[in-house]
């Protein structure tokens, strides 16, 4: 059964998959024709800001396919899943693993287009490369991604209810803190917690370097 | 003696200013000021002497090792522990010449009388070299500023020629690997091929680059043809109108154009790449000096070879080659991904696909 999901979810998300696997291949290579005649502090600021741009790919490419994953679904109101002889629980895992898979693609796609610049040989002495990295970081990010809107996305008007309630909830605290004049910034300390380590969104932070010291 | 010194600032400050007043009310109102600063000169060093007084009669004196401390006590019990560690340290570091520090007092002091914070200051003729410290300051930190303060002293003692040829004082603590590593970025990114060609392990190069060996013509010595048309490249875009002609003669292939120029720009004489990474070659020395090492910089001198190697009891050419390889070899775990990320990021895509399972509703 996992196979055929795999094929149905595949058609309405090759198209996503396709276009996020030509910029995660043309990422990296186009970094190395930019580098190609900087010297080495010169070829790290270039690299730090092609780290940008790779977590936002993830982001993209994680939200794209989550999304796509539940179209179908969507679309034709659950039918095809209520007619399988399968529970919910089981439907939805079989859907997570087939976009999961999905996603191994994009990552393969940044694999070779970091091991092209790696073995390409154009780095300047010093200075090292990291593919495997790089990749392996990608794809956590992207399944990360993938995770929350997946959810978002196969969760009930209730979960999502929740979900704006609990933002709501801390801007009305940070709200009430600052009427008393407490001194206490919670959406910061909510955003520091996000963002760093072991936040939910902490993989996306720091510096992603494909060649670096 | 402070009195004499007082007024022998007062009369030369009479006396220089005095010569250059045009006329007697001028001179008059230079007599004035000169004996008001007399009078306030006087008033702070009979501040300081009564200070001082006061000092020694109220504070705890404690002998830790070679370190002398006057110690409020406030916080005696803290700076005991603390003087202790920083003896110990201080110890290892330079075992023969921290004796030296008995010439002289640390004191630790309320910083007010109305904070709560402290403060350590080292006293010695002619310098006062302080930190702050506070109340609840643990043990750890006061040992931390004694240390510090402690080699400070020591490295001030190192020969000034060294001390020049490395831009800082010379402490025996080492550079991170963070630090080595951009050193090495640093090298291998210089303006000159001197610098990369020492990167590749020429050492002569090194010596060139690290100021071990002084160059009578930098031009030529420390840069290449390509070097010297790069330079002059990058120049023209920040300064268009200086030597235009034989800038556009440089870039069409001269380089006795480029040379010409590049004389101008006394910038790219000074050194090959930041002087700051000499350090690390003191570093090396005294690794490869061991223990006594530090002990041997104090007290060497000569030329910064002749002291370098006399910590490292090595030649020049051992050190050198010893920090190339420190400089080529010196990893950082890269920041592209490392353990924590990894299970992080695993424990939120298992607890988000967890939720998404979860629900027993279709939508």
């Amino acid at each position: 059964m996992l196979k055929a999901i795999l094929w149905s979810q595949w058609k309405p998300t090759r198209g996503l998959v396709l276009i996020t696997s030509i910029i995660a291949f043309a990422l990296p290579v186009s970094s190395l024709t930019i580098t190609s005649t900087l010297r080495a502090q010169e070829v790290t600021r270039v690299m730090q800001s092609y780290g940008a741009l790779y977590p936002m790919l993830a982001a993209l490419t994680g939200l794209l396919i989550a999304m796509a994953a539940w179209a179908p679904d969507h679309a034709g109101r659950h039918t095809y899943a209520l007619s399988l002889p399968v529970t919910r629980s089981q439907y939805a895992g079989m859907r997570f693993i087939a976009g999961s898979a999905f996603i191994g693609v994009t990552a393969a796609a940044l694999l070779v287009g970091t091991l092209i610049v790696a073995v390409a040989g154009a780095i300047p002495d010093g200075l090292h490369v990291y593919p495997v990295a790089l990749t392996f970081r990608f794809a956590l990010a992207a399944m990360v991604a993938y995770a929350i809107f997946f959810a978002i996305s196969s969760s009930t008007s209730q979960t999502a209810g929740v979900i704006l309630g609990v933002m709501a909830s801390i801007l009305l605290a940070q709200f009430v803190l600052a009427m008393m004049e407490v001194d206490f910034n919670l959406i910061e300390k909510v955003g520091e917690f996000l963002a760093y380590r072991p936040g939910l969104f902490s993989v996306f932070a720091g510096r992603w370097m494909l060649i670096d010291a | 003696m402070r009195k004499y010194v007082s007024w022998a600032i007062a009369i030369a400050l009479f006396a220089g200013t005095a010569a250059g007043a045009q006329d007697i009310r001028t001179q008059e109102r230079v007599v004035d000021a000169a004996q008001a600063r007399v009078v306030r000169a006087q008033a702070r060093v009979d501040a300081l002497n009564d200070s001082i007084a006061r000092t020694m009669q109220t504070f705890d004196s404690l002998t830790v090792g070679p370190l002398r401390v006057l110690v409020h006590p406030r916080f005696r019990t803290v700076v005991e522990a603390a003087a202790r560690a920083a003896s110990a340290k201080l110890v290892a570091d330079a075992p023969a010449q921290v004796s030296r520090l008995a010439k002289v007092r640390l004191v630790v002091r309320p910083w007010s009388d109305t904070t709560e914070g402290g403060l350590v200051f080292l006293v010695r003729p002619g310098h006062n070299d302080r930190m702050e410290a506070y109340i609840d300051s643990d043990s750890a930190t006061f040992a931390h500023h004694f240390v510090a303060i402690g080699e400070r002293y020591l490295a001030s003692t190192i020969d000034g020629r060294l001390r020049m040829w490395a831009g800082t004082l010379l402490l025996p603590d080492t550079a991170s690997d963070r630090v080595w590593v951009q050193y090495r970025v640093d090298l291998v990114s210089a303006n000159g091929v001197v610098a990369r060609n020492c990167y590749g392990g020429d050492v002569r190069a090194c010596m060139l680059t690290l100021g071990l060996t002084t160059t009578t013509d930098p031009v030529l010595e420390w840069y290449d043809a390509a070097d010297r048309r790069a330079i002059i490249k990058r120049e023209m875009d920040f300064r268009p109108h200086g030597y235009r002609v034989q800038s556009e003669q440089c870039l069409a292939g001269d380089d006795a154009s480029c040379t010409d120029v590049l004389r101008q720009y006394t910038e790219y004489h000074r050194t090959p790449v930041m002087s700051d990474i000499r350090e690390s070659l003191v570093s090396v020395a005294l690794q490869l000096g061991g223990a006594s090492a530090y002990d041997r910089l104090l007290v060497a001198s000569g030329t910064p070879t002749e002291q370098l190697e006399a910590a490292a009891t090595v030649p020049i050419d051992s050190v050198v080659r010893a920090w190339q390889r420190r400089i080529r070899d010196t990893r950082t775990a890269s920041d592209a991904m490392s353990l924590p990320i990894a299970i992080g990021s695993l424990f939120w895509i298992g607890l988000c696909g967890a939720l998404s399972l979860r629900s027993t509703r279709w939508r």
